[in-house]
């Protein structure tokens, strides 16, 4: 039924949701607490949990991702990859695709953009497991490796167990014997020295080319052979595997198994017969490296090993027929491998074998030895992806610098062309550049900084001079490489394809003719200064010969990998999470059951209990005044009390744990700290604290931005915080706690401070104050709450742009909170925003103007008094004033800002109401203080429309309906008005 | 605790490109842009691998090498070359000054995590 599966999307979402916060914050901690098997686990359970309810729904792509994140999250929690900053940082990013794909799939809107990139990484990043063990892998073959490494290996940095251990890894080692023999006495033993040799039986299916690969550094400083195994066939002059062998055509005469099995269990013998050099290291008889010269010999020679060893000398008659006695012994009869694989009883074998021992037994030729797998061709050349455009501008920059070097020291060269410094510095340069551009896969900047690179190397060497026509080549080089940093420059504020210069193959060929020292017969015209030495051949090798040729990479060594075009994607965009539809709080510690309600219901459920403790408090009044204190009743302070208990919990039912704010702001920190450098130590206290949905979704944003400003900004770089005696890593803490009836949120950090003298200096700048004012540290601090306010020096993409403050404040104070900053220069800032527990309920100031009452808010409300004459003045350009210790205050008569009539017109005999908002004071004349109060307030915007400076209204206990004001909105109201103008009126 | 790589190299973009790819192997990096640089910014601590250019100012990568070599406290640690050059002539010279190995510029670095891998613990 349509309905009932739409039902179920929604549950969907809403879980999911749930799963990818447990994703996030599990992989965050995970990052910090390294390898946790169980929160692996729970981390993996949850992707599946997704996997399962997309598919369950038919969102298959989505289903399709999270297959990939789990795949991945499992090799993970199996330890079959470990747990490394590239992975989680991967997660992470999968996590946010997959916020993406499920928010799309709800809407019926786009899938993010950078879906199908971080799939591919997903499933790339899963590692080939260990090869099955087992018949059925064709690629599976046994080597044989013998690993002799030199007494003085050490000496250069090897450390031959690590090259064991990836042995280990790339296929199963079925057999490993250390040779000890070498090892002298402890006393003798030097410590630096490596005594140990190896024989190692591994079963891998990679080719013998990646084994071999695995000692490539140490393979001068060692012995070593691998070669694949080949079965063990028996010694022919053994009599016994003779006995044997004929006991099978026996059994094949008597009809009781065929030729094809016996031929069979025959290679299964040779498979499980010990060969005989393993045997004698085992024994001690052979040393590794005496092994590996008889298993060249037969390799050379084609000889058996027994004719070899003791032709060599190595062992002697006696030794030899020991071993081979060890290895019949050591072999599975033919009998028990039948038995074992069900072609005979037992019984019927041993009555058999009895019998056998009578009769002779024609001949039977040898089973071949298994044929070897063709080696695999070496795996495939990795690509090389330039990712990171940032590291692709510094690179422009630091191109730029070494070309500006390069102009400068030709310009010397110029004048001395000989000048060693300046052809070393020249030289460097291009070398430089030819690397880095090489890594980013620009072709053409690196032929060409190769064939620079090259003249210079000439000049270096005297083979050429730099004069004239070099010197004119040398100069091109630097500014064609200029105009392709341009380039490059040029697709990275607006990506698409990088234009080739088409002066390029004309400068190349000319660099080559420059650099290649005269020919005796004068093919290249002629300098005027000869050449070193004209015996030289025409065209000398440049030290680099396998880089000359640019338009066929050839990989000389198995390290040299063949780069391809780069994909410069563009950055992903980080989305940041956008509040949860949820009805229902999610909690921390996953023990609360939850219920999920529908929002509206909820919301209704809370305003009619709002109603209801207002009509509760219009009956006490009613029934104050009727009676008059005559009477006391029972009932009544029963049905406050319960009216009131109602009232805290339907308002706590809409109370929502910090925590997911709190989330997100670790992820920001995470994230741009590892983006800019800077290491950080983000601690979290008190994210249970719970505040009204409403005000932890409108909170989020300017937490945000004050936790990005203080990563960008806050925190010093680590060099400089070691200068200054800090530990290099920064210290954020961002703490909530509820005290005194209000919620606090507290940002810390250790970083740089609010530099006053700067604050000060911007401010004059701008005309916000005057030069030589005095301001305390508070209210210098708040000037950074201006808008357009910065003094950061450099404004990065994160912030600096001095947008930010602002806003943060003003959502802070339409909270109805306040922000305060405490701040030391150099030893850190912290910002603290206290907010009213909820915002349906508020502590108001209630004043009376002429008939009416108005509600002020009490955090806005600094104090209220009735000012004496000489303390009021009238100043031009602003109107009434009145001085407050020493500050000027503007004074805003609320009957003319509100249009009202008053019955209070002289200041002195009315109240001034000292109201703070923004930073900025103003005294609201009102005709009298009526009493302070908690207010119920009832949105005037979904019941009326909105009104500048009234943010509500409420019900009075009698019933009269009171306006809440709304501060900035009557200042701005005030200011706007001090012509006399009136606002519309309001009824 | 986290393993402690040193990339010497003269130009800082490389240098981030292999201290990138190897601070994702889970090691914490020291830079430095020459030999002197490196011997200084080093200042005797111990450290688990070293990975340098040849081709820098003030002291090269040879001689960094050699130098490093004879302290006892690096005598032991696997030093990569960082080259262009693939040639014998540049990998004899580097094992004669004790280096461990190499990789070529430009490096894949898949690759040069794997050869790391069978360097350091």
């Amino acid at each position: 039924m349509q309905l009932d599966l739409n039902r179920y999307r929604e549950a969907f979402f809403e879980e999911a949701a749930d799963h990818l916060s447990e994703l996030e914050a599990g992989l965050l901690r995970l990052e910090e607490t390294g390898q946790d098997s169980e929160l692996l686990n729970s981390i993996f359970r949850a992707a599946h949990s997704i996997k399962g309810g997309a598919s369950t729904l038919g969102l298959e792509d989505i289903a399709n991702f999270t297959h990939a994140l789990e795949g991945l999250l499992d090799q993970l929690r199996t330890g079959v990859q470990p747990v490394t900053p590239g992975r989680i940082d991967l997660l992470l990013r999968a996590r946010d695709i997959l916020a993406g794909l499920l928010a799309a799939a709800r809407v019926q809107g786009a899938p993010p953009p950078a879906t199908g990139s971080v799939l591919d990484q997903l499933r790339k990043a899963r590692v080939d497991e260990a090869p099955a063990v087992g018949p059925s892998n064709p690629n599976l073959c046994v080597y044989t490796l013998l690993f002799a490494p030199n007494a003085e290996v050490f000496a250069h940095g090897f450390e031959p167990m690590l090259l064991l251990r990836e042995l280990a890894h790339v296929g199963e080692i079925l057999e490993s014997v250390a040779e000890t023999c070498h090892l002298p006495d402890l006393n003798e033993l030097v410590g630096d020295r490596c005594y140990l040799a190896w024989s190692i039986l591994l079963r891998t299916d990679r080719p013998i080319a990646a084994l071999e690969d695995i000692f490539v550094f140490v393979r001068d400083d060692c012995r070593l052979l691998i070669q694949p195994l080949s079965f063990a066939p028996p010694e022919p002059s053994c009599s016994v595997s003779e006995v044997r062998r004929r006991f099978g055509a026996y059994l094949i005469q008597r009809g009781l198994i065929t030729a094809d099995e016996l031929t069979d269990v025959l290679q299964q013998q040779d498979r499980y017969r010990p060969h005989l050099e393993q045997l004698a290291i085992r024994e001690g008889m052979l040393t590794v490296r005496q092994i590996c010269d008889i298993l060249d010999a037969m390799a050379g020679s084609g000889a058996p090993f027994r004719t070899v060893a003791t032709r060599l000398g190595y062992l002697n008659h006696k030794q030899l027929a020991l071993l081979i006695q060890l290895q019949t012994k050591q072999t599975p009869p033919l009998g028990e491998l039948l038995v074992a694989a069900g072609k005979l009883s037992r019984a019927q074998m041993e009555r058999e074998l009895a019998i056998f021992h009578g009769d002779p037994v024609p001949e039977i030729s040898e089973p071949e030895p298994a044929a070897q797998p063709e080696a695999e061709s070496a795996s495939a050349c990795q690509v090389f992806q330039c990712e990171n455009p940032e590291l692709l501008g510094e690179f422009c920059t630091e191109a730029e610098e070494h070309l500006e070097a390069v102009d400068r020291q030709l310009l010397i060269l110029e004048n001395d062309p000989t000048n060693k410094e300046a052809l070393n510095a020249v030289y460097r340069a291009f070398h430089t550049i030819k690397g880095v551009s090489s890594m980013f896969d620009l072709t053409d900047m690196r032929t060409l900084a190769h064939e620079a690179e090259n003249l210079l190397n000439q000049a270096r060497d005297g083979v050429v001079l730099l004069r004239d026509r070099a010197m004119d080549a040398a100069f091109a080089s630097a500014d064609l490489l200029k105009r392709q940093v341009g380039h490059l420059r040029d697709w990275l504020a607006k990506p698409g394809a990088l234009p080739s210069d088409p002066d390029l193959p004309q400068l190349l060929n000319e660099l080559r003719i420059v650099a290649s020292p005269p020919a005796p017969d004068g093919s290249k015209p002629a300098s005027p200064i000869p050449a070193a030495d004209e015996s030289k051949p025409a065209s000398p090798i440049p030290p680099a010969a396998d880089e000359s040729k640019p338009a066929s990479p050839t990989p000389p060594a198995a390290d040299e990998s063949k780069p391809t075009s780069p994909t410069l994607p563009a950055e992903e965009e980080q989305s940041e999470g956008k509040a949860r539809k949820a009805a229902t709080p999610t909690t921390a510690t996953g023990d609360r059951e939850i219920v999920r309600v529908d929002r509206s219901r909820l919301d209704k459920l809370i305003n009619t209990i709002g109603e209801l403790v207002i009509a509760q408090s219009m009956v006490q009044q009613e029934f104050d005044e009727q009676l008059n204190g005559h009477f006391h009743s029972r009932a009544l302070p029963e049905l406050n009390k319960i009216a009131r208990d109602l009232q805290e919990l339907s308002l706590s039912l809409r109370m929502v744990p910090l925590q997911g704010t709190f989330q997100k702001a670790a992820r920001v920190v995470r994230d741009l700290s590892r983006k800019i450098g800077k290491p950080i130590h983000f601690e979290l206290q008190g994210e249970d604290t719970e505040l009204d949905k409403t005000v932890v979704d409108q909170l989020g944003d300017p937490l945000i931005h004050m936790v990005r400003n203080a990563v960008d900004h806050g925190i010093e770089p680590p060099q400089v915080r070691l200068q200054a005696g800090k530990p290099a890593q920064g210290r954020i803490t961002l703490r909530a706690y509820h005290q005194g009836g209000n919620v606090y949120i507290e940002l810390e950090d250790d970083g740089k401070g609010l530099d006053r003298q700067a604050i000060v200096n911007k401010a004059i700048e701008r005309g916000l104050i005057s030069d030589g004012s005095k301001l305390s540290d508070g209210e210098v601090f708040n000037l950074i709450f201006e808008p357009g306010f910065s003094t950061a020096k450099v404004v990065t993409e994160v912030s600096g742009r001095g947008v930010g403050m602002d806003v943060v404040r003003r959502n802070v104070e339409a909270l109805q909170g306040n922000i305060l900053i405490r701040s030391q220069l150099g030893k850190g800032t912290t910002f603290t925003i206290r907010l009213p527990l909820t915002l349906a309920i508020m502590d108001g100031l209630s004043v009376g103007l002429g008939d009416e009452v108005y509600i002020l808010p009490l955090l806005s409300v600094v104090e209220s008094f009735r000012p004496r004459r000489s303390e009021l003045h009238r100043v031009a350009g602003r109107g009434e004033v009145v001085i407050v210790r020493g500050e000027v205050v503007p004074i805003v008569r609320l009957s003319r800002v509100l249009g009202r009539p008053a019955r209070v017109e002289d200041p002195c005999a009315g109240l001034l109401v000292l109201v703070e908002n923004q930073g900025k004071k103003h005294a609201l004349l009102v005709d009298e203080l009526l009493g302070q109060l908690q207010v119920v307030m009832k949105s005037l915007d979904v019941n009326y429309r909105k009104v500048e400076g009234i943010s509500g209204a409420t019900i009075l206990g009698d019933g009269r309906v009171a306006m809440v004001l709304d501060v900035y909105g009557l200042t701005r109201l005030a200011e706007g008005c001090r012509g006399g103008a009136l606002v519309g009126s309001l009824t | 605790m986290a393993r402690k790589a040193l990339i010497v190299d003269d130009s800082v973009c490389m240098r981030r490109m292999v201290s990138d790819t190897v601070e994702q192997m889970g090691f914490t990096t020291l830079q430095a842009g020459n030999g002197q640089q490196a011997l200084e910014v080093l200042a005797d601590q111990p450290i688990d691998l070293v990975i340098t250019d040849l081709n820098m100012p003030e002291m090269d990568g040879l001689q960094l090498i050699r130098c490093l070599r004879e302290q006892s406290t690096y005598q032991y640690i696997p030093i990569l070359m960082l080259t262009t050059e693939s040639q014998d002539a540049v990998k004899q010279r580097g094992r004669a000054a004790g280096a461990t190995g190499w990789i070529v510029k430009p490096f894949n670095p898949e690759r040069l995590q794997q050869l790391i891998a069978r360097l350091v613990r």
